[in-house]
């Protein structure tokens, strides 16, 4: 992300960064030997044997922030290729 | 459920500006003109939603509220307390002063298309306001502080200003990188605790003893640079100049009075009611840090405010300097600094606003931004330039100006806890940040030059919430204890 020049180049490090932190939320909610937390009609419920599905539904949500946030980036990215015909930061003033 | 109907008043400011920004585009399919009405409507709604939870919460006591039928901590839980009704207050109060100055200033600025996508993200943003400041849940708060980015890096891009989109995409790399931080802090609370309710939190850490491992260290460390970059606390504050430069002058207001502020909320209050205090002042010494943090701010960003050739960059810096004072207060650690500590961001916001406010105006009518040409503003435009010096002089603390008392306070509450050096970097701040505003109230009224200028006709919509927002300086200069009042219930609960 910082040694990229090009724009879609750093957001792509950036996305590699948020996925990092998924899986490792991912990596919380597991255990050995656990299935899967489908609850089944006339199952008895056993908190044990269940793998841990809130840190999931807490990644579900924070993918849709990033499809959003990296949109976001996309389309500031095209208005700026727009605006000064490159992608390059050492040829547009004004960019880290 | 006690108190019947009114508990249901924190979850509505939430949810009614969320439904309004999907609702708005849907009505500007239609009907153009009415977006605007039905803006004001909504964000004067939820303004006085915040005052009637003000008044609620000072006789009936703070409002917990959960959204499913289970009890917290397995539910989500939203909590509103007095600090909680004051910050709500500010933040919509802003916002509705925003929207209605927003519509006489951006009808040449952008086209009419566009007005519709401005007024539905400004909307967007006031919900998610809100919503971090009444969460209790601190994943909750991640994706309000996640949606709040998302709409203020896309109104900082709506600008006539070529630049803006780049100082926009500069906000946007510093900020995603500051929630993806913020994000895997609360990773590591939950991987310890196995909870995300701040309180239960709170109580797990205590329990568990769990308070010196290194995850719990570490996502404090994450947890403070990931909303510093979002707050723009001192030496993470380079997005804040850029972007305001750029941006239209509602959307500076706006931002610099109403997020960043509520950014520094968020952090104060997970700090204090995660971790607590003892934890952050002796455990880690964060508190210290965070004093000599501020001092650093305060000195430094008056200084670079001093040598701005652009208005709006020079306020932008007076910003970093002024989130110095709330800081100071919080490093001070006791109640009184607390209570000055906020009593100076809820100034400030109000201060900074009218200032960027009024210099809107000038933008409106000649276009500039740069110091040396407001040359004679004065007799140019005499109303907005006399709003604009009161409230300078409401930002340097003269009294009877509301930030007199808060920085009096401050010094007291710092001379208090023997911390005398504090006392000093006030002084020499307040006199860096009269040096600028009085350089440009000076140049503008009392200017020597025989330049022959003609007097602009100032537009009466732009220069009523400008008006009124620096009456509030007054105002709140003599009947400060209003908001003090709201803070020394909360400060005597969190310290």
């Amino acid at each position: 992300m910082i040694a990229k020049k090009n724009l879609i180049k750093k957001f792509i490090g950036f996305n590699i960064m948020e996925s990092s932190i998924f899986l490792f939320f991912i990596i919380i909610g597991d255990k050995e030997g656990a299935i899967s937390p489908i609850l089944l009609r006339n199952h008895e419920v056993s908190t044990l044997e269940y793998a841990n599905p809130l840190p999931s539904v807490i990644i579900i949500t924070a993918i849709v922030i990033t499809v959003g946030t990296t949109a976001i980036a996309m389309a500031l990215i095209i208005k700026i290729y727009e605006e000064f015909g490159t992608l390059n930061t050492d040829d547009i003033r004004g960019l880290w | 459920m006690e108190g019947g109907v009114y508990n249901h008043i924190p979850i509505l400011l939430v949810i009614i500006p969320l439904i309004s920004a999907y609702l708005i585009p849907v009505l500007g399919h239609f009907y153009k003109k009415h977006t605007y009405t039905l803006s004001v409507l909504t964000s004067l709604f939820v303004f006085l939603s915040s005052i009637l939870l003000a008044f609620i919460i000072v006789e009936k006591g703070p409002i917990s509220y959960y959204t499913v039928g289970v009890e917290p901590p397995l539910a989500v839980e939203v909590f509103a307390d007095h600090l909680t009704a004051l910050m709500a207050i500010l933040s919509s109060g802003l916002t509705f002063f925003t929207i209605f100055y927003s519509k006489s200033f951006i009808r040449n600025k952008i086209p009419d298309k566009r007005k519709v996508t401005y007024y539905s993200l400004i909307h967007l943003l006031l919900g998610s306001l809100m919503w971090i400041i009444i969460g209790a849940d601190i994943f909750n708060i991640f994706v309000g502080i996640e949606i709040l980015s998302i709409s203020s890096y896309t109104l900082i891009a709506i600008s006539h200003e070529r630049d803006a989109i780049l100082s926009a995409f500069n906000y946007l790399l510093l900020g995603s990188i500051g929630s993806a931080l913020f994000l895997l802090g609360i990773g590591y609370l939950y991987v310890m605790t196995g909870t995300l309710n701040l309180t239960d939190i709170a109580t797990r850490i205590i329990e568990l003893e769990i308070g010196n491992s290194v995850p719990i260290l570490t996502s404090l460390g994450l947890i403070v640079t990931g909303l510093s970059v979002k707050s723009a606390i001192f030496p993470l504050h380079f997005w804040m100049p850029d972007a305001y430069s750029k941006a239209l002058s509602p959307i500076c207001a706006l931002s610099s009075g109403a997020i960043v502020n509520a950014m520094l909320y968020v952090l104060i209050r997970i700090l204090l009611t995660v971790y607590g205090i003892e934890y952050i002042s002796h455990t880690v010494p964060l508190t210290t840090l965070f004093l000599w943090i501020s001092g650093i701010a305060m000195i430094i960003g008056s200084l670079y405010a001093v040598f701005q050739s652009d208005v709006k960059r020079m306020l932008a810096y007076s910003s970093v300097s002024q989130i110095g004072y709330v800081l100071l207060g919080f490093g001070v650690g006791t109640h009184l600094g607390f209570s000055a500590g906020f009593l100076h961001l809820f100034n400030h916001a109000i201060a900074k606003a009218a200032l960027f406010f009024a210099v809107g105006i000038v933008v409106y009518k000649t276009g500039i931004t740069n110091v040396r040409d407001f040359d004679k503003m004065g007799s140019r435009m005499p109303i907005t330039m006399s709003l604009f010096s009161i409230s300078a002089i409401a930002m340097v603390g003269l009294p009877p100006t509301n930030s007199f008392f808060s920085k009096f306070l401050l010094a007291y509450a710092s001379a208090d806890s023997g911390l005398w050096i504090f006392v000093f970097v006030i002084v020499i701040s307040t006199l860096l940040t009269a040096a600028y505003f009085f350089r440009l109230i000076a140049l503008s009224f009392f200017s020597s030059t025989n330049k022959n200028v003609e007097k602009k006709k100032e537009p009466i919509s732009l220069i009523i919430p400008t008006a009124i927002l620096t009456i509030a300086c007054l105002v709140f200069g003599i009947g400060f204890s209003i908001p003090l009042s709201l803070l020394e219930p909360v400060a005597g609960l969190l310290l």
